[in-house]
C-alpha cells in the first residue's frame, strides 16, 4: 500500500440488524440502500451489503431471523459499532419471543459498549401498536442508552430520519436531512391526480395546481421508447419555480424543486426516480386510498 | 442410461416460525440431506442464482428461486432445486448448461413462483425423466424442449468413450 493510499483510505463502520423472521430487516436495509420498497424472500444466515457515505464505508450485516440463525448474530456483534434491533409492531402474538431475544443480547450490547438502535417497523399497518408500547414491553427505559424510531420500510414513513439517526450512531457524526421538495404530486399514467403533498406555508393548493395539469396531461400521452422506465422533464412556473416530472409505468409524478437548498437537479430526479420506483413496487394497481398513503408516507422523506 | 441421479428441492419458508429444510426429492432420498441444503442453499443466496458443488464426488448443480407462499399475504419462500450427477461419463460443464437453460424456460414461465407441494414431484419427476431421456418436458401448458436445447447448444451430454485398443503392436 503506497503512502497516499492511507489518506485515501475510507473508515470503516459494521452495523448488525438483528430481530425475528419477518420483522423486515432485509426490506429497512434495502430501502435505506436504493430509496424504494423492495419484497424480500427471508435471509438464508445473514447477507452483508455496504454503502458510501461521506467517505466512511457501512458494512450493514443483514442477520437471519429464523431460530436456527440467531447464534449467528452473538459472532457478528462482536466487531460491530452498533446493533439494529428491528421490531414488527403489528405483531402483537410475537412480543414475547421478540423482548426473550433482546434479553438475550442485551448483555453482548453492554459488554463492547455498542450502539443501539430500535426500528419499531410495520407502522403503516392498522394493528401497530404505538412507540410508548414498545418502550414499555421491552423495558427499554431501564436501559441507559437507547434510540426507537417508528418506521415503514413499506411505504417509505421515517425512513430519512432512521439513516439520519442510523448514520450518526454508527460514526458520530451527524447527517442532515435536507427537505428539498416543495411539493410532490402523482398522478395515473393517464394524468389523472391522485395527491398532492405539499409545502402549505409557502404554496395554496389552487394556485400550484392551476396550468399545470395541461403540462402532466400533455406529457402523460407523449410516447417514450420501450426501454425507458421513467423519462424527465422539466417545467418552469413563473409563480413557483422548477418542476421537475416523471414517469414510470403506472404513474406520473411531479416534484417542485427548491434550488437553494443544496441539492441539485439531477439528486431531485433520482428522489423522483425513487419514489416513482417504490409505487411501483408497493402499490401499483392498488386503490387512490393505498397509494395516497404511500405517497404521503414516502414525502415525509423529502419535504 | 440416466445422465442424473437425483432432482432435490429445499426451502426456507416465509412464514413465521420457519427453518431450512429439504422438501423432497425424486427418484428416492440421497442421503446428504443437511449438507445439501448447505450447498444449494448457502448463507446470503438471493433468487436466481445458480451454483456447482460437489458431495462425496457427485456433482450437483443448482438453481435458487423464489416461491409464492402458500398463505396469503406471507412473504414469499426462498427455494433451490438442485440435480444431482455421479456417472462419471457425464461432461458436467455440458449438463449445467442443459440444467441452466431448463431452469431459464422455467423461471420465465412463472411455473416455479407457483410450485405447490402437491405438484412439485411431479415437476421433479418430469424434469427427471426428460434430461435422461433427453425428450419434450410438459408442466401444464408449458414446453421445455430439452432436445432443441441440446441441438441449439450443441451439447453433448455424454463423454465420447475412447475405442479400444485392437491388434498388436
Amino acid at each position: 500500500m503506497s503512502l497516499f493510499n492511507i489518506f485515501k483510505r475510507k473508515t470503516n463502520a459494521k452495523a448488525v440488524f438483528i430481530g425475528l423472521d419477518g420483522a423486515g430487516k432485509s426490506t429497512i436495509i434495502d430501502f435505506l440502500r436504493e430509496g424504494r420498497f423492495v419484497n424480500h424472500t427471508p435471509t438464508m444466515g445473514k447477507r452483508t451489503l455496504e454503502i458510501d457515505v461521506e467517505g466512511t464505508r457501512i458494512s450493514m450485516f443483514d442477520m437471519g431471523g429464523q431460530e436456527s440463525f440467531r447464534d449467528l448474530w452473538f459472532g457478528e456483534m462482536k466487531t460491530a459499532k452498533c446493533v439494529v434491533f428491528v421490531v414488527d409492531k403489528s405483531a402483537t402474538h410475537r412480543f414475547d419471543e421478540a423482548k426473550a431475544e433482546f434479553d438475550k443480547v442485551l448483555p453482548q450490547i453492554k459488554k463492547f459498549n455498542l450502539k443501539l438502535l430500535i426500528l419499531a417497523n410495520k407502522h403503516d399497518l392498522p394493528n401497530a401498536v404505538t412507540m410508548a408500547k414498545i418502550i414499555e414491553i421491552f423495558g427499554l427505559l431501564d436501559l441507559e442508552n437507547f434510540e426507537i424510531l417508528d418506521i415503514s420500510a413499506k411505504t417509505g414513513y421515517g425512513m430519512a430520519n432512521a439513516f439520519s439517526k442510523f448514520y450518526s450512531l454508527l460514526t458520530g457524526k451527524q447527517i442532515q436531512k435536507v427537505n428539498f421538495a416543495g411539493a410532490v404530486s402523482v398522478y395515473t399514467s393517464g394524468g389523472v391526480p391522485i395527491i398532492t403533498e405539499m409545502d402549505q406555508t409557502r404554496f395554496e393548493r389552487v394556485a400550484l395546481e392551476g396550468g399545470f395539469l395541461a403540462a402532466i396531461s400533455t406529457f402523460s400521452q407523449m410516447k417514450l421508447p420501450d426501454e425507458v422506465d421513467t423519462n424527465f422533464i422539466l417545467f418552469e412556473s413563473k409563480d413557483h419555480g422548477t418542476f421537475i416530472v416523471a414517469r414510470s409505468h403506472d404513474f406520473i409524478g411531479s416534484l417542485l424543486w427548491y434550488k437553494d437548498l443544496g441539492v441539485t437537479v439531477d439528486q431531485s430526479k433520482v428522489a423522483l426516480g425513487d419514489l416513482l420506483d417504490h409505487l411501483e413496487n408497493s402499490c401499483a394497481g392498488s386503490d387512490q386510498d393505498t397509494i395516497s398513503f404511500h405517497v404521503e408516507h414516502y414525502v415525509s422523506n423529502i419535504m | 442410461m440416466a445422465f442424473i441421479d437425483n432432482i432435490s428441492i429445499c426451502k426456507l419458508g416465509g412464514h413465521e416460525g420457519s427453518h431450512p429444510e429439504f422438501v423432497g426429492s425424486f427418484p428416492g432420498i440421497i442421503g446428504q440431506e443437511d449438507e445439501l441444503i448447505d450447498k444449494s442453499m448457502p448463507f446470503g443466496t438471493l433468487p436466481g442464482t445458480f451454483r456447482s458443488n460437489k458431495i462425496e464426488g457427485m456433482n450437483i448443480f443448482s438453481y435458487t428461486f423464489k416461491i409464492k407462499n402458500e398463505n396469503e399475504g406471507v412473504r414469499d419462500d426462498l427455494a433451490s432445486i438442485s440435480v444431482i450427477v455421479s456417472d462419471k461419463k457425464v461432461n458436467v460443464d455440458q449438463m449445467e448448461i442443459l440444467f441452466k437453460e431448463i431452469m431459464k424456460v422455467l423461471e420465465a414461465s412463472g411455473q416455479l413462483h407457483v410450485l405447490r407441494s402437491s405438484t412439485l414431484i411431479q415437476m421433479m419427476e418430469r424434469i427427471y425423466n426428460g434430461v435422461n431421456k433427453s425428450e419434450k418436458i410438459k408442466i401444464d401448458t408449458l414446453t421445455v424442449d430439452v432436445p432443441q436445447i441440446i441441438k441449439k447448444q450443441k451439447l453433448i451430454i455424454m463423454k465420447k468413450e475412447l475405442a479400444e485398443f485392437q491388434g498388436a503392436f
